[in-house]
């Protein structure tokens, strides 16, 4: 059963390669279904760009044909696309032309959120109204 | 930022002041600034006046440092919501508001 699912996959893939994506969205297929990069397949293939590589999430990106894996290199972590293939890999960011948007910078802000509670408030300087319903904090430099 | 809160009265801005290595005089500025707990001088100070020497000792700044780095914060400004996300780089009013939501 699950090798004729496979095979039946691998068709529909053959038939709407990567390239026209359109194809999958108005046959309504889901990628996943045909693609699939696991833990152990990211840090195989992007240690060969990064030695250190720690692969954190890996999810389909809103770019069709594209995985975003979330790792860590270097002390830093950011944001990798890799495609279908798993030729190709890069670094940067997805723009939303309708929204006119970063979408990577999102996804980065969503995934390295961090614990607002472990910063001292005290000792910020304070715009606005101390008991506002939103409290941003900046960091800033003087210079 | 001023233009945000005058918008809206429900944001509060906390200024937390990171002095990079890169700008050897931040350091003196932005403890100037905490002795004093003054917006004017950041203000000053972003337009390149001049300021006092620190009117204190403090370690504020020194734990700013090691917070910011704790947190992976490398460019500045960065902005923290009250969710966590943290954004590079200052954001006009309308797109804060629009980060924040409603």
């Amino acid at each position: 059963m699950l090798q004729s699912v496979f095979i039946f996959c691998c068709l529909i893939c053959l038939i709407f390669p990567v390239g026209t994506s359109l194809g999958f969205e108005t046959k309504g297929q889901d990628c996943s279904k045909c693609h699939t990069l696991n833990q152990t397949e990211a840090v195989d293939l992007l240690k060969n760009l990064f030695p250190d590589i720690k692969v954190l999430n890996i999810t389909m990106s809103p770019s069709k044909g594209l995985w975003e894996v979330y790792g860590q290199s270097g002390g830093k972590k950011g944001i990798f696309y890799v495609d279908f293939s798993k030729k190709h890999a890069f670094l940067g960011s997805l723009i939303s032309i309708a929204e006119k948007k970063n979408l990577s910078q999102e996804r980065l802000s969503e995934l390295n959120k961090i614990d607002v509670s472990q910063i001292p408030l005290q000792d910020a300087l304070v715009m606005g109204d101390p008991n506002a319903k939103f409290k941003v904090i900046v960091f800033d430099d003087p210079d | 930022m001023k233009k945000t809160i005058e918008e809206r009265k429900d944001i509060v801005f906390y200024v937390k002041l990171y002095p990079l290595k890169i700008h050897p005089e931040a350091y003196e500025k932005s403890k100037a600034i905490v002795c004093e707990k003054s917006l004017a001088l950041l203000e000053a100070a972003h337009e390149k006046k001049p300021l006092p020497k620190p009117s204190c000792e403090t370690t504020v700044i020194d734990e700013n440092i090691k917070l910011a780095e704790k947190l992976g914060i490398t460019s500045l400004p960065s902005i923290v919501l009250p969710d966590g996300r943290v954004f590079p780089g200052y954001r006009d009013a309308k797109s804060l508001i629009g980060l924040l939501g409603n």
